[in-house]
């Protein structure tokens, strides 16, 4: 998660907090669920450590206080958007000022350049050399992030609950906030639920040493001011037991966003149109506006002693992305207090159709053009497994381990030059382990 | 191949919203298991959201990894008291 | 291709009107009395009869409530019944051993009982006054309805020509 991803994280955050916690049907006593989890992904890449406590108060007659707290710790190094060349490549970046928490002058193999003059005090340049053949890595990066949830939910009458819900995230280049208000109803003896969620988001990059004007070269200069963007969601679920063993839940999100949609420190590598040598690096160049749509169904059944989950979304948007995804559980009892749950998820997307891999040189510049392989076309696979045990009333520890790995197109068939040998989209082999402990207050 | 699957994705999605939607109409009760018979419902492990921690950490791994988002919301299910 | 995925999505769609049909149809057979609980035996008096589980949260938390009434108005000739619709009966259990009511506790593990009175809410209480006729129904338990509870019992106890 390079630093200009975790713009996209905290959004993440807001959007899957939405309709969460206060909603969660009928809990019966307070309960506090923590955990703690260890992300790594493979070649030296990102590695994050995050610690997060979620609580249920619950007060008499169903009115119910969440709080969420969550912090992030990343490091490592992370794709600069540039594609792998036969000769060695240099990069620069603006660096925070040296006594701040982030950049070290020796992190990576990194150098600290003084400031070009006229660029003011406090801003200084990074510079990095990549390997012949290595994917552009940018190697000095760690971050740290906080945020926090707070909502409410209560009975409106016998068959109408409504929730509000509010979230702050904050690292050193980036803040959101969001609130979201949703309402729903019980119909057919509270078999069947209607709900109906907003969401409303504000978002704010700092990037060190400002924004970049889409489409200039790659630079340690000064930019430009700070980029701000919102989103609008909505979204409409209907919850159903099917019967005694089978809940079903099937939603339908509509998001809209407008604003900086950029990631201020990716590049886009422009190549010789024969030798596909690397000439110069633009920064990329995304669309203000993106609207979202997706459909989501889950089956939850009850088979035996066994819980079956199987869920599906379909996701499209204006940016051209299309994917896919199926996942599938299955929660056994080993024992009455210990359980196993195997799961595998799918998912395939469709790129963005501004998704380049590099521009060429004596072509016309596209409108928008992005080499972020977060809007490629790839599938990506999750295999994981947990195991849980109960420790007492209303307890639980669990050991939650996960290997996702995604693989998208490595050599394009219209590759120029030196880039049809080399690995254009490398693959993504990551692991996760998370440990949980939850109790009833 | 991927726009059939995708609509008959979402033909299929709409078969299922339809027919939930018959029942509604058909009548009150006429879906889901009767008040007394919610106590599979009511586990902690059948609810929509058993492990939010989970869940939220998933989310912002997918979130950080790819380039969808979004889907999910948890009212209702449980054991249908009050 | 197209037209086949059409045609087959319409197929569930059938198959669940039917199942819908006959459920509705289920509403409609005659009530069976449990086999463990005869409203006759109480005759004279003004039953409490309360559907409950030890999955349903509220209904856990009526327990002591319940306790209190029968204490209190029990020499008034009211009767507090729990009929439990575990499927599970080791649950119900459990939750007796901790509670130790000193009312009575019938077994409704097929949800005979709980279909007979209609029950549409978990917990459900049936006021049935001492003619053996269904005064109030009170779906749910609720701390801020307490009062309103307590009202209906005492216009139960009072009621009738046997005060």
């Amino acid at each position: 998660m390079a630093r200009g991803k975790l713009q996209a994280t905290l959004a993440g955050l807001a959007a899957g907090l939405l309709g969460n916690g206060a909603q969660a049907a009928d809990p019966a006593v307070s309960h506090v669920d923590t955990g703690i989890l260890f992300y790594q992904e493979l070649g030296g890449r990102v590695q994050a450590i995050e610690p997060e406590l979620n609580g249920t108060l619950v007060f008499p007659d169903q009115h119910i206080l969440t709080l969420g707290i969550v912090s992030d710790t990343l490091t490592g190094a992370s794709p600069n958007g540039a594609v792998p060349s036969s000769k060695s490549q240099t990069f620069v970046t603006p660096a925070k000022p040296q006594g701040s928490s982030s950049v070290t002058s020796a992190s990576g193999g990194t150098v600290v350049l003084p400031p070009p003059s006229g660029s003011g005090p406090g801003l200084l340049v990074r510079q990095y050399k990549v390997a012949p053949g290595a994917t552009p890595l940018d190697p000095g990066f760690s971050d740290q992030r906080y945020a926090v949830n707070l909502g409410w939910a209560q009975p409106i009458d016998e068959s109408r609950t409504a929730s509000v819900s509010g979230t702050y995230s904050t690292e050193h280049d980036y803040r959101s906030i969001s609130g979201s208000a949703s309402i729903a109803q019980d119909l057919n003896s509270k078999n069947t639920t209607l709900n109906l969620a907003v969401n409303f988001e504000s978002d704010l990059s700092q990037p060190i040493g400002g924004t970049p004007t889409p489409f200039t070269q790659m630079s340690g200069q000064l930019k430009g001011p700070n980029g701000s963007r919102t989103e609008s969601d909505v979204v409409l679920g209907l919850t159903q037991i099917v019967n005694r063993y089978w809940i079903l839940q099937l939603n339908y999100q509509y998001g809209y966003s407008n604003g900086y949609q950029n990631d201020p420190y990716r590049i886009i590598s422009v190549v010789d149109p024969v030798s596909g040598n690397p000439m110069s690096y633009l920064y990329e160049n995304r669309p203000k506006t993106r609207m979202k749509q997706s459909v989501y169904l889950e089956n939850k059944i009850h088979i035996d002693d066994d819980i079956v989950d199987v869920s599906a979304r379909y996701y499209r948007d204006s940016w051209g992305l299309s994917s896919t995804t199926l996942e599938v559980s299955d929660r056994s009892a080993l024992t009455r207090d210990l359980y196993f749950e195997p799961l595998v998820r799918w998912y395939r997307q469709s790129a963005a159709s501004f998704y380049r891999d590099y521009l060429v040189a004596n072509q016309s510049l596209p409108q928008y053009a992005s080499s972020d392989t977060r809007l490629g076309s790839f599938d990506a696979f999750t295999f994981g497994a947990k195991f849980g045990l109960a420790v007492g009333e209303g307890s639980e520890i669990s050991l939650r381990g996960e290997y996702y790995v995604q693989s998208g197109n490595q050599h394009p068939s219209n590759a120029i030059g030196q880039l049809a040998h080399q690995n254009l989209f490398p693959t993504l082999s990551a692991v996760g382990l998370m440990l949980g402990y939850s109790f009833d207050l | 191949m991927t726009n059939r699957f995708s609509a008959c994705l979402r033909l299929r999605a709409s078969g299922v919203a339809l027919f939930l939607a018959t029942g509604l109409i058909a009548g009150c009760d006429a879906i889901g298991p009767q008040p007394w018979d919610r106590d599979l419902m009511a586990q902690q492990r059948m609810q929509l959201n058993p492990y939010p921690v989970e869940a939220a950490a998933d989310d912002h791994i997918y979130f950080s990894k790819e380039g969808s988002s979004g889907g999910r919301a948890f009212a209702g299910g449980g054991c249908g008291c009050n | 291709m197209t037209r086949a995925a059409e045609s087959r999505s319409y197929r569930p769609v059938i198959l669940w009107f039917s199942a819908l049909l006959l459920l509705s149809l289920a509403g409609f057979l005659p009530s069976a009395k449990a086999a463990d609980f005869d409203l006759a035996q109480f005759k004279g008096k003004v039953v409490y009869l309360d559907f409950w589980a030890s999955w349903c949260a509220p209904c856990r938390l009526s327990f002591p409530w319940m306790q209190n009434l029968a204490t209190q108005f029990g020499a008034q000739g009211l009767v507090v019944v729990a009929a439990n619709v575990d499927h599970d009966r080791t649950l119900a259990d459990a939750f007796l051993r901790q509670t130790r009511p000193s009312f009575p506790i019938v077994f409704d593990p097929a949800g005979a009982l709980a279909a007979a009175y209609r029950v549409k809410a978990m917990p459900t209480t049936v006021i049935i006054g001492r003619d053996g006729k269904v005064l109030f129904t009170h779906d749910g338990f609720f701390e801020g309805q307490k009062d309103q509870y307590l009202a209906d019992i005492k216009a139960a106890l009072n009621e009738g020509p046997f005060r």
